[in-house]
C-alpha cells in the first residue's frame, strides 16, 4: 500500500509529530479504516533507520512521546521517485494512485503526469493481455478478460480523475 | 405546445417550414389564377356580346329603335373594331361602358384608340373614323385595356338591317350557350361558347388543378423521414398516438395557413403584371381575373384542410408503430394492385366506345363511363406511380451500367413512393395537355388550309375591300390611286345576266318561283390581266378575249346557251338597260380556288367573266389593291378607303386569317401559359424536394463520399433516381393520353368520316418539355450533393 | 525506423470558432495498428478525417507513401480513398437499400470491377468474417454486430493500405465489440494493412500496437515515445 511513502509525502510540507501524521492520514486517506498508531510509529522508525526522515525535536511533556520528525533530502528523493513511477498494473490500485495524486496536488507537483504515465503502463499491460488472448484456449481468454475488464475500470477512473483535477486541487487547498 | 414545437426548431427546420409554406402559396396562387380564368373568359364574351343588339319577337312592328353594325378591321397588326349605330326615335339602352349612344357624326373611342389617335400615325386612323371625338368608352365596355374600339353614330340611310330594341344593359352572359333570356318582352341572344370549347376548358381546368394539388401535397411532405423519426421519438418517450397525430396535424395546419395567406397575397400581387403579359388580342384587365367567391373560399379554406390531413398522414406510421420507424423498417412494397385503377379507367373508356350510342345520346351511364373513365385514368396514373417506380428501379439495378445506376435502382426499389410522388404531377400535366392537343383541331373553326384559301391565291399584302353602297366606292377610288407604294386598284364589278324573256328576280311572285333554269346567271367584270398582277400565279387562259367562261362555274357541264341577256346589277335590279350576247364556245379561264370560295370576304362569283363591259357604270363592288408590304402603305390605302362602314372592311388576306383564328388562338395561348406555369412550378417543387431528400440521406452520402465514391457517381445516382421513374411514368402518360384521346375522337366523329389523327408530335413535345424541365430542376439541386456529404453527417445516425 | 506510411505534421483545423486540431502530429508505419485515444471533443475524429484525406487542414501537412495529400483536389483525394483506404464508422454507414454483399462489393464496383467478380470477392470476405449468413439481407434486417462486421468486410475487400475505423465498437455491446475488433485486427495483420482506430475505450485501444492520446486537439502522449 505504499504507506511509508504516504507518510513521507505528508511530512514534506513541515516537520510534525507522529500523532499529527496519523491524524492527517486518517483524515485524507483512511476513510474506511483508520491506521493503527503502532503502524505509524513502526513505519516512522523504519524510515528513520533508512535515513528518509530525521528527528528534529523531542517534547517530553506529560503523556506520550512527542518526537518531531522531518523529511531529509534522501527522503525527498525517495518520495519523488515513488511519485514519478507508475504502479504495477494490478487491480485495485486505485487507492495508491489517488494518494499520489493528492500528494502531488498538495505539493504543487503536476498531477496529470502521474495519471498519464499510469495510463500508459496500464495500456501496455492490456495490450499484452489482448495479445495473449489470440488463439488461446477459452479458459485463458476468460482469465485475460477478467484482468482486462478490471484494468479498464481502473483506467476509466483515471480518466475521470484527470478530468477533475482542477476541482480536486481547489478542494484540497 | 404543439404550436411551439411546430414553429420552433433550429434554422434548418424554419427554412423547411418556409419552403413548404412557399410551395403551398405558389399552388394556392395558381389555383386562384385558374379559378379566375373562367370568369375572365366569360367577361370577355359578355363584353363582346353586349355589343350585339337585342331583337324582340315583335320585330316587324318596331318603328323606333337602333340599327347596329360592327365592322372589324385592322390597323398595323391590331384588330380595330367599330360599332356603327343609328338611333331611330327616342334613345335606347346603350351597350356597356357608355352612358348614351353617340348621335350622327359623333364617335366614342376606347382609351387605347384615343392614345393611338394622339400618336404619330393618327393620320392613318382619323379618316377611318368618320366623325368628331366626343368621349371615351369605359373599361366595362372593353375586353381589355389595349382594345381598339369605337362606337360611331351614323346618320339615317347609311346602315342596312333591321331595327332592334336596344343593347343588353347589364352583365348577362354566362358560359351556357343560351338563347332565351326573356325579360320584359326582350329576348337577348347571348353568345355563348360551343359545347366542345366548354368541355375543353373543363378539361384544362382539371388538368391544371390536379397537378397543383399534387404539388401542394408534395410541398407538405418535405423532410418526411426526419419528421417521422421525431414523431416516433416523441411517441417512445411517452406521447400518446393522439398527441403525436395532433402534432402532425398542427404542423400541416400551420403550413397550410401560411401558404393560403401567402398564396392570396402572391395572387393579388402578381395578377396585374401577369395580366399584362397574356397574349390575347386587346389585352386582359387584371381585375377580370377574379375567382368566384365560392372558388376562392374553397381554395383558401380547403388547402389548409388538405395540408392538415397530409400532416396527419405523414406521422401516422410513427403514431401507430414508432419502433418500425426507429428501425428504419422498409416501407411496404407497392403491390401490382396499384395498376388496377388505371386499367379500370381504360376499360371504362373502352366501354364507352363500345356503347357509343349511349354516350352520344346523352344517357347518364354513357356520360358516366366517359367522364368517369377519364378521371379514373388520371387518378390511376397517380396511384400506379409507386409500382411503376419500383419496376423502373428493379430494371435499373439489374441492367444499369456502373455503381451509380445500381445505387439509384436499389433506392427506387426500397422507397418507390417518394420517387413517384415527385414525378406524378408532371405525368398528369402530360396526360391533360395530350388531351387538349388532340381536341384543339376539333374546336378550331374549320379554316381550310392549303389551296382553297384566299391567302394562297393573292400576293401577300394585297388589300381586299368589298363595298355595299356604290356611292361611297366611287368617291374614294382616286384617293387610293394616289397612295404611294400602292398599285393601281383592280376593280371588280358584279352583275347578273337575265336571259331574254325570263322574269327578273325583282318581279318574282312570292308563291310562284320560276324554274331554276330561268334564274339569272351571275357574272363578274374585271380585267383578267390586271387581276393576274395581284395573284401569286398568273391566270391560266387569260388572253385577248373579252368574255370567258369561268372554270369554277356552278353550272357544270353545259355552256350557258348562247343568247342575248339583259344586264342587271348585282342585286338583280334593272339599272343600266344594257344588253349583251354570249357567243358559243367561250374560252375557259382557270381561277385559283381561293378566289371563289367566298372565304375571308372576297369572292369571284359567277359563270362568266367580262374583261370589260362598255356602258356599265363605273361603280366598283370590290377592289383589290396590291401594295409593297410596308405597313404605312397598307394603312394609307385603308385610310384612303375611308370610314369603315361595311362588315367586310379593307383587309389583307393574312389579316383575315388572323381574325378568323383569333378566338381559338387566344384560348389555346392562355391554356398553354397556364400549363407552362404549372410545369414551372412542378419543376421548382422537384428542385426543392431533391435538395431536401439529399439532406435527409446525408449520412449514407457522407459514408459513400468518405469511402471514395466520387461526387459525380453520387450526382448521377440522384439524377437517375428522378429520371428513370420520370421517363417511365411520362411514357405511360403519353400512352394513356393517346389511348383516351383516340377513343374520344372515335366517339366524336360520325361513321364514314376519317378520325382526325393523333398529334404525336405534340405528345412528343410536351413529354420532352416535362422531362427536360424535371431533369433541369433535379440537376439544379445537385450541387447540394457536395455539401450534404460533409463528414459531420457521419457523427449522427 | 522505416519510412512512415502515413504521417501528419502540425495539423490545425477549426470549425468556425472552435479549434478542433491545434498542432497535432502523428505517424503510422506500414502494417502498424495505432489507436487514437481521447475524450470526446479532443479532435480524434477530425484527426482521422484529415489523415484519410476526407478533410483538408487549415495548416500542416499530411503525407501518404511520401506524397503530400492534403493539398490535392477533391477528385484526387476521392480516388485515393477509393483505391488505398478502407473505412469503418460507428454507425456502420452501410447503404440501407443495398444488401450486405452489395454493400461489401461497392468499393470494388467504384473502382470499375464488374458486378459478378466484385460480389464473388464480397461473398468470400463475408464468409471469412463469419457473416455469410446475412449476405442477402439489408442493413435494417441484421443486428448491430453483424452490421459492423459487414462494414469491416467492406473496408477490407479492396485490399487497402490503411483502414480507418472511427469508434467501430461504439454502438455495440462488449462481446460484439471484441468480435469486431478481433476480425478487423486479425484480417488487417494477415494482409499487412495498417489500421488507425479512434476510440475512447481502453479495451479497444488495447488491440493496437500503440496508442496516441489526444486532448484539446493536440497529442498529449504517444506511447512510442515513452
Amino acid at each position: 500500500m505504499s504507506f511509508p511513502q504516504t507518510l513521507l509525502g505528508l511530512l514534506e510540507p513541515a516537520p510534525r509529530h507522529g500523532y499529527d501524521l496519523k491524524r492527517e492520514y486518517d483524515a485524507r486517506f483512511g476513510q474506511q479504516r483508520p491506521v493503527k498508531p503502532g503502524q505509524v510509529y513502526g513505519t516512522l522508525s523504519r524510515l528513520l533507520r533508512d535515513g528518509a526522515v530525521s528527528v528534529v525535536g523531542v517534547d517530553r511533556a506529560d503523556g506520550p512521546d512527542r518526537t518531531t520528525y522531518a523529511l531529509t533530502a534522501d527522503g525527498v528523493t525517495h518520495l519523488e521517485r515513488w511519485l514519478a513511477e507508475p504502479e504495477d498494473a494490478t487491480p485495485y490500485l486505485q487507492s495508491t494512485v489517488y494518494t499520489k495524486v493528492v500528494l502531488a496536488l498538495l505539493s504543487g507537483r503536476p498531477a496529470d503526469r502521474i495519471l498519464d504515465s499510469q495510463r500508459t503502463a496500464h495500456l501496455a499491460v492490456m495490450r499484452e493481455l489482448t495479445q495473449r488472448k489470440r488463439g488461446a484456449a477459452l479458459s485463458t481468454t476468460l482469465a485475460c478478460d477478467f484482468s482486462l475488464f478490471h484494468l479498464e475500470a481502473d483506467l476509466r477512473w483515471l480518466e475521470h480523475t484527470a478530468a477533475r483535477l482542477t476541482r480536486l486541487a481547489q478542494e484540497l487547498s | 405546445m404543439g404550436l411551439r414545437l411546430a414553429l420552433g426548431g433550429d434554422r434548418s427546420a424554419r427554412v423547411r417550414l418556409a419552403l413548404m409554406a412557399g410551395g403551398v402559396a405558389a399552388g394556392v396562387a395558381l389555383l386562384l389564377g385558374v379559378a379566375g380564368a373562367a370568369p375572365a373568359a366569360v367577361d370577355r364574351l359578355a363584353t363582346a356580346s353586349s355589343r350585339n343588339v337585342t331583337y324582340t319577337e315583335q320585330q316587324a312592328a318596331l318603328t323606333t329603335g337602333v340599327r347596329a353594325e360592327t365592322s372589324v378591321g385592322f390597323w398595323r397588326g391590331e384588330p380595330l373594331r367599330v360599332l356603327n349605330v343609328e338611333t331611330v326615335g327616342p334613345p335606347v339602352t346603350p351597350p356597356r361602358g357608355i352612358s348614351s349612344l353617340p348621335g350622327p357624326g359623333e364617335v366614342l373611342v376606347s382609351p387605347a384608340l384615343a392614345a393611338a389617335l394622339d400618336g404619330p400615325h393618327s393620320a392613318e386612323l382619323l379618316p377611318r373614323l368618320h366623325g368628331k371625338l366626343t368621349g371615351t368608352i369605359g373599361d366595362a365596355g372593353l375586353v381589355g385595356p389595349d382594345e381598339l374600339f369605337a362606337i360611331a353614330g351614323v346618320g339615317p340611310g347609311q346602315l342596312e338591317g333591321d331595327l332592334a330594341a336596344g343593347f343588353p344593359g347589364g352583365r348577362g352572359a354566362d358560359l351556357k350557350y343560351s338563347t332565351g333570356q326573356t325579360a320584359g318582352g326582350v329576348t337577348s341572344v347571348t353568345a355563348g361558347i360551343s359545347d366542345e370549347l366548354r368541355a375543353a376548358l373543363l378539361v384544362a381546368a382539371v388538368g391544371l388543378i390536379v397537378p397543383l394539388m399534387v404539388l401542394v401535397a408534395t410541398a407538405t411532405r418535405l423532410s418526411a423521414a426526419s419528421r417521422e423519426r421525431r414523431a416516433a421519438a416523441l411517441r417512445l418517450v411517452g406521447a400518446t398516438a393522439r398527441q403525436v397525430s395532433g402534432l402532425g396535424a398542427i404542423e400541416g395546419a400551420v403550413v397550410g395557413a401560411l401558404g393560403a395567406v401567402g398564396g392570396v397575397a402572391l395572387f393579388l400581387v402578381l395578377r396585374a403584371p401577369l395580366a399584362s403579359l397574356v397574349p390575347v388580342p386587346g389585352g386582359l384587365f387584371a381585375a377580370d381575373i377574379a375567382p368566384p367567391l365560392w372558388a376562392a373560399l374553397l381554395t383558401v379554406l380547403g388547402v389548409p384542410v388538405l395540408t392538415t390531413l397530409a400532416g396527419l398522414v405523414a406521422v401516422r406510421r410513427a403514431a401507430v408503430s414508432p419502433l418500425d420507424v426507429r428501425r428504419q423498417a422498409t416501407p411496404p412494397t407497392p403491390s401490382l394492385r396499384r395498376l388496377l385503377p388505371l386499367a379500370a379507367g381504360l376499360l371504362m373508356l373502352v366501354g364507352a366506345l363500345a356503347n357509343s350510342r349511349a354516350v352520344l345520346s346523352g344517357r347518364w351511364y354513357g356520360t358516366a363511363l366517359l367522364i368517369g373513365g377519364a378521371l379514373l385514368c388520371l387518378a390511376g396514373i397517380a396511384v400506379a406511380g409507386p409500382a411503376l417506380a419500383r419496376a423502373a428501379g428493379i430494371m435499373l439495378a439489374r441492367f444499369g451500367p456502373g455503381p451509380a445506376s445500381h445505387l439509384a435502382g436499389k433506392r427506387l426499389v426500397m422507397d418507390p413512393a417518394a420517387a413517384s410522388r415527385t414525378v406524378t404531377g408532371m405525368a398528369l400535366v402530360v396526360v391533360v395537355v395530350g388531351w387538349l392537343l388532340a381536341f384543339l383541331p376539333l374546336l378550331a373553326t374549320t379554316t381550310p388550309s392549303g389551296q382553297g384559301v384566299l391567302v394562297s391565291a393573292l400576293r401577300p399584302a394585297t388589300v381586299v375591300a368589298g363595298f355595299r353602297s356604290t356611292a361611297e366606292a366611287t368617291q374614294v377610288m382616286s384617293k387610293v390611286e394616289d397612295v404611294q407604294g400602292a398599285q393601281a386598284p383592280v376593280v371588280v364589278r358584279e352583275i347578273q345576266l337575265l336571259r331574254d324573256g325570263a322574269t327578273a328576280p325583282a318581279d318574282y311572285a312570292p308563291d310562284a318561283m320560276p324554274d331554276p333554269s330561268q334564274f339569272p346567271l351571275g357574272a363578274v367584270v374585271v380585267d383578267c390581266t390586271q387581276l393576274s398582277e395581284v395573284l401569286r400565279q398568273p391566270l391560266i387562259g387569260c388572253g385577248d378575249s373579252t368574255i370567258y367562261r369561268l372554270a369554277s362555274s356552278f353550272q357544270s357541264g353545259a355552256d350557258p346557251l348562247p343568247a342575248t341577256y339583259e344586264v342587271l346589277d348585282r342585286n338583280g335590279l334593272r339599272s343600266s338597260g344594257l344588253q349583251v350576247s354570249l357567243p358559243p364556245d367561250l374560252p375557259v379561264l382557270q381561277v385559283p380556288d381561293g378566289l371563289v370560295q367566298g372565304i375571308d370576304g372576297f369572292q369571284l362569283y359567277g359563270e362568266v367573266l367580262f374583261t370589260r363591259l362598255p356602258g356599265l357604270p363605273e361603280r366598283p363592288d370590290a377592289v383589290l389593291v396590291g401594295t409593297d408590304g410596308d405597313p404605312a402603305t397598307i394603312e394609307a390605302v385603308r385610310a384612303a378607303l375611308g370610314p369603315l362602314r361595311t362588315p367586310f372592311p379593307p383587309l389583307t388576306a393574312e389579316e383575315a386569317t388572323v381574325i378568323a383564328r383569333s378566338a381559338t388562338d387566344g384560348y389555346a395561348r392562355v391554356a398553354m401559359i397556364g400549363l407552362a406555369l404549372v410545369v414551372l412550378v412542378g419543376g421548382l417543387s422537384l428542385t426543392v424536394t431533391t435538395a431536401d431528400s439529399l439532406r435527409e440521406r446525408r449520412h449514407a452520402h457522407a459514408a459513400l463520399a468518405a469511402m471514395g465514391a466520387p461526387a459525380r457517381v453520387l450526382r448521377r445516382s440522384v439524377l437517375m433516381q428522378t429520371a428513370t421513374p420520370l421517363l417511365i411514368t411520362v411514357t405511360v402518360a403519353v400512352g394513356v393520353s393517346a389511348a383516351a384521346s383516340w377513343m374520344y375522337l372515335r366517339l366524336g366523329t360520325s361513321d364514314g368520316v376519317p378520325v382526325p389523327s393523333l398529334p404525336w408530335s405534340g405528345y412528343g413535345l410536351i413529354a420532352a418539355s416535362a422531362v427536360v424541365a424535371s431533369l433541369l430542376a433535379t440537376a439544379s439541386a445537385l450541387p447540394c450533393v457536395r455539401s450534404a456529404a460533409h463528414p459531420d453527417a457521419l457523427r449522427m445516425e | 525506423m522505416t519510412a512512415p506510411l502515413l504521417s501528419a505534421t502540425g495539423l490545425h483545423l477549426s470549425f468556425g470558432e472552435t479549434a478542433a486540431l491545434a498542432g497535432a502530429s502523428v505517424t503510422v508505419q506500414p502494417g502498424e495498428i495505432v489507436a487514437l485515444l481521447g475524450p470526446s471533443g479532443s479532435g480524434k475524429s477530425t484527426l482521422l478525417h484529415c489523415l484519410a484525406g476526407i478533410l483538408r487542414p487549415d495548416a500542416g501537412q499530411v503525407h501518404f507513401c511520401g506524397t503530400r495529400i492534403d493539398d490535392q483536389s477533391d477528385e484526387q483525394r476521392s480516388r485515393l480513398r477509393a483505391s488505398s483506404f478502407g473505412f469503418v464508422f460507428q454507425f456502420g454507414s452501410l447503404v440501407p437499400e443495398l444488401s450486405a454483399v452489395e454493400n461489401v462489393a461497392l468499393p470494388l464496383r467504384l473502382s470499375g470491377i464488374k458486378r459478378k467478380a466484385a460480389e464473388e470477392r464480397a461473398h468470400a470476405w463475408l464468409e471469412r468474417l463469419d457473416v455469410g449468413a446475412v449476405a442477402g439481407k439489408r442493413p435494417g434486417q441484421m443486428s448491430g454486430g453483424q452490421g459492423q462486421r459487414v462494414a469491416v468486410a467492406r473496408a477490407l475487400v479492396g485490399t487497402p493500405r490503411v483502414v480507418f475505423a472511427d469508434e467501430p465498437t461504439g454502438a455495440l455491446d462488449s462481446l460484439n465489440g471484441d468480435l469486431v475488433m478481433e476480425e478487423l485486427v486479425g484480417a488487417a495483420r494477415a494482409q499487412g494493412t495498417s489500421v488507425v482506430v479512434v476510440t475512447h475505450e481502453a479495451r479497444v485501444a488495447a488491440y493496437a500496437d500503440r496508442e496516441v492520446v489526444l486532448r484539446d486537439g493536440q497529442l498529449t502522449a504517444d506511447s512510442v515515445l515513452t
